[in-house]
């Protein structure tokens, strides 16, 4: 099943910007992962059709479908056109006044598809404005309610005393880019779905990373049970783990994440978690290792 | 050659909407238009001078102006049309009336009873119209009782979900294996909803959307316009779908001799914006459609914007208190990408009409509105608000201020007011849907319109809504804002001619506009104002042309 990454938040959040990043990111990639990216027709088209055109993948433009009536269904059109093309990703931006967990409903009701994470774009510099604002406020505090992580644009243009302001007033797992620099490996699925995939050690100083070898089979509910109490610092984690009920698959992207049964892996359990560097985040990490032994 | 010789019409009485002349005997007509209004003598000036005959087949019959609506869906009609409709509310279409089911069994029985009519076992059968309030569950098992073989699809009549038997299962190709355990799709109950609909619609387009299917689609809409006694009606989206097909389409079908209206087309700014690329490109096209007009069809400097999301499915945009549930409603276009564009309609003295539902899609308008006439004022600039579920009353006073008109789709009223008091935003709000009466006191031009197929495009239908206030469940909502008789006559004539910009011609009857008539049995302004919505329409008269309007009945 083809992983479903949707990309939402407001105008001028600088989704484009993180697209067109994460198209930078993936051309470093091995492989050259083939990537699909959907893009709505509110957005001004500045994706870089080079970077498109080295992965392969393809842009397809969506309009708002037809507004009294359901008759036409463009993103899932798209979704047919792509089935069945190899895509290892398919990347949706959503449009600015979209809930994004309603598009990303598309990866769980079309075949194909499972659902990859559900990244939010949040304007820094904006943002408090717009929750204020009374034709946008509610929208906004729901995008950012449904993300799986957050991509935190224009903290740099924030001054130092608003920052830690604003990072106190988000729910969730919060990721800063800045000026688009971003790593594919942390906010896509695909970059590790092959066992050959290099594990990426250091992502920048934003971020502590995590390496887990282990020969040992795990129990598979202490493993649920951990998944679902990771620490809010580990952003992505992902690998491959042998445990009593089976070989899986472990993507995680922000709060979401998914077991998926894996063929063709090696032996044993070899997992990668990576967190924002904060105070504490070495302590943290120390602890999942240790939780992670005693699964 | 000779003058064309001039037709007298006589009637029990004609009413004009002309204020200076409210009330008369009989319309002289030569050609496409009106040379007088008035008494058989009042009219022998023009008899001394031309030949004329007399035409008395209206003489006991009450002559209006030809009714208009000014916003509808023709490509979306041609879309339902085809289909039969099962309904808890009562539809007169030309071919029959469709009278209520509202029980779970009158409506399978009914679909039944559609179902053994046709011959041809492979043919599917589509059916629109079920409500889970009157018809119960739904589900693959009680459809396949009836048919398991032939496809049968039932559309839920807001369009946003629908039921597919296994004949339409296997004809559509959507097997176990590929959906059996996705979300939005509850295959054992063959119940497609929210981003499971599309994925049945994707596949069901080949067979909807058909060249000859649409085309047998507009045909039936030919009818349905005919058969509500209008003379006009707007395409408030022209390009929805596709703007080529669409307008290829409308030539080949509207555009013949038969047709008796015209049709005013109105772009969507959205989507041309999507197809030509910039709003800047869009314009420059808008600006060129009206060298493509033909004798009914006709573009002009009116152009069609949307605000919040739809008020079927409670995506309308509140102000507080918002929905019981404490959901919110949808932007369809984000409010800067709205500024954006409509700054450029506006600055190119184009006439906006812009989609609102909700109080908060209103106060948005109102808000640009507001700005826009501060860095470029403009007089009769046009700007209509579409639909208009919602407001308030202090939004009343400030579109009045800002010189808009508004366009409204009454039925709201009718068919939702009742659900939406209990389920949605509570009695207050819900008993003042369509606030008419408040705009008629403020001065602001009104119109009805039906957005078909939102609702039936029936004009004495929503002038009996907007007079009577009298919902589908028969209790009375809000009936300080019921409107008269008169106001409701406006409001699907005058004033309709007003929204899209064609009073100088159409709407009312004077000397010197097109001999456009809706023909009447009855006396809309003296009637039991019950009985509005039942008065028979004779015929109607397009550009001269009287068309006579059958009744079948079923
Ligand atoms: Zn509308
Ligand atoms: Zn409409």
């Amino acid at each position: 099943m083809t992983p479903l990454t949707v990309l939402g938040g407001y105008l001028g959040a600088g989704k484009t910007t993180i697209i067109n990043g994460l198209l930078a990111s993936l051309a470093q990639a091995t492989g050259n992962p083939r990537i699909a990216v959907l893009i709505n027709d509110f957005g001004a088209i500045n994706i870089d059709a080079k970077l498109i055109r080295k992965h392969q993948g393809r842009t397809v433009e969506l309009t708002s479908g037809c507004v009294c009536c359901d008759i036409q269904d463009d993103l899932g059109s798209a979704l047919d056109a792509l089935r069945g093309a190899s895509f290892e990703q398919v990347l949706v931006e959503a449009s600015g006044v979209a809930y994004p967990a309603k598009v990303a409903n598309y990866a769980l009701t079309w075949p194909g598809y499972r659902p990859a994470g559900i990244l939010v774009a949040v304007d820094a510099l904006n943002v408090e404005d717009q929750k204020k604002d009374k034709f946008i406020g509610h929208l906004i505090d729901a995008q950012i309610t449904e993300a799986d992580l957050l991509l935190l644009t224009k903290l740099d243009q924030l001054d130092c005393n608003h920052r830690q302001t604003l990072r106190d007033s988000l729910p969730t797992r919060a990721v800063r880019v800045d000026h688009g620099c971003v790593d594919a490996d942390i906010l896509l699925a695909a970059t590790l779905s092959r066992p050959d995939s290099p594990v990426v050690k250091d992502h920048s100083d934003q971020f502590r990373t995590l390496d887990y070898q282990s020969d040992r089979i795990l129990d598979h509910d202490r493993l649920l049970t951990f998944l679902d109490e990771l620490p809010e610092p580990v952003v992505r984690a992902k690998g491959w783990i042998h445990d009593n009920q089976g070989a899986w698959w472990l993507q995680s992207v922000g709060k979401r994440w998914t077991l998926e049964p894996a063929t063709a892996i090696p032996d044993g359990t070899n997992l990668v978690f990576i967190a924002l560097a904060k105070p504490g985040t070495g302590a943290m990490l120390s602890g999942l290792k240790h939780a992670l032994q005693g699964l | 050659m000779p003058e064309p010789v001039l037709t007298v019409y006589p009637a029990r009485s004609v009413i004009t909407m002309n204020p200076s002349l409210p009330r008369a005997e009989a319309v002289a007509v030569r050609g496409d238009r009106i040379v007088e209004v008035g008494t058989l003598a009042s009219m022998q000036p023009w008899f001394d001078a031309h030949e004329h005959i007399v035409d008395d087949r209206f003489s006991s019959n009450v002559i209006v102006p030809g009714f208009i609506d000014p916003h509808l869906h023709p490509t979306m009609a041609a879309v339902l049309l085809p289909m039969n409709f099962v309904t808890a509310t009562e539809w007169k279409l030309p071919w029959g009336t469709v009278s209520p089911s509202m029980t779970p069994e009158a409506f399978l029985n009914r679909v039944a009873e559609i179902e053994a009519a046709v011959e041809n076992p492979e043919e599917p059968v589509f059916i629109w119209g079920y409500h889970q309030l009157w018809h119960g569950s739904m589900s693959r098992p009680l459809l396949n009782k009836i048919n398991a073989t032939r496809p049968i699809i039932v559309w839920h009549r807001s369009f946003h979900e629908l039921y597919l038997n296994d004949g339409a299962l296997k004809f559509l190709h959507i097997t176990e294996a590929e959906v059996g355990n996705r979300k939005q799709i509850d295959y054992p109950n063959g119940h497609f909803f929210e981003a499971g609909l599309g994925y049945a619609v994707n596949r069901l387009n080949p067979t909807i959307l058909a060249p000859e299917k649409y085309a047998e689609g507009l045909e039936r809409l030919k009818q349905v316009v005919h058969f509500g006694g209008h003379t006009t009606i707007a395409d408030m989206a022209t390009g929805l779908f596709d703007f080529d097909a669409e307008w290829l389409m409308l030539k080949q079908v509207i555009e013949r001799d038969d047709t008796p209206f015209r049709v005013e087309l109105v772009p969507d700014a959205a989507r041309l914006r999507a197809s030509k690329g910039s709003n800047e490109a869009a314009l420059a096209f808008a600006k060129s459609l009206p060298e493509q007009n033909t004798h009914r069809l006709r573009f002009s400097d009116h152009i069609k914007l949307f605000a919040d999301g739809a008020f079927f499915s409670q995506l309308a945009q509140l102000q507080e208190p918002g929905y019981i549930d404490g959901h919110h409603g949808e932007w369809i276009t984000p409010p800067e990408k709205l500024e954006e564009a409509m700054r450029i309609y506006w600055n190119a003295g184009f006439k906006i009409h812009l989609h609102v539902t909700g109080d908060l899609g209103v106060e948005l308008g109102l808000d640009l509105l507001e700005k826009l006439q501060w860095e470029r004022p403009r007089f009769n600039h046009g700007f209509t608000f579409e639909h208009f579920g919602f407001s308030t009353p202090e939004q009343v006073e400030r579109i009045a201020k800002l010189g808009a008109s508004v366009s409204a789709n009454v039925y709201y009223l009718y068919e939702l007011s009742d659900a939406y008091a209990r389920h949605g935003i509570g009695f207050e709000r819900a008993s003042q849907m369509a606030r008419l009466s408040a705009c008629f006191a403020n001065g602001i031009t009104t119109a009805l319109h039906s957005d078909f197929t939102m609702a039936p495009a029936e004009p004495l239908n929503n002038a009996w809504v907007a007079v009577n206030r009298i919902n589908s469940t028969e209790q009375l909502m809000g009936p300080e804002e019921r409107i008269t008789a008169e106001q409701a006559l406006a409001a699907i004539t005058i004033n309709a001619a007003r929204v899209i910009g064609r009073a100088d011609d159409i709407g009312s009857l004077r000397a010197g506009k097109k001999a456009d008539f809706t023909v009447l049995r009855d006396d809309p302004l003296t009637t039991d104002p019950m009985h509005l919505k039942d008065i028979p329409i004779v015929a109607t008269v397009f550009e001269g042309r009287p068309f006579p309007i059958e009744r079948t009945g079923r």
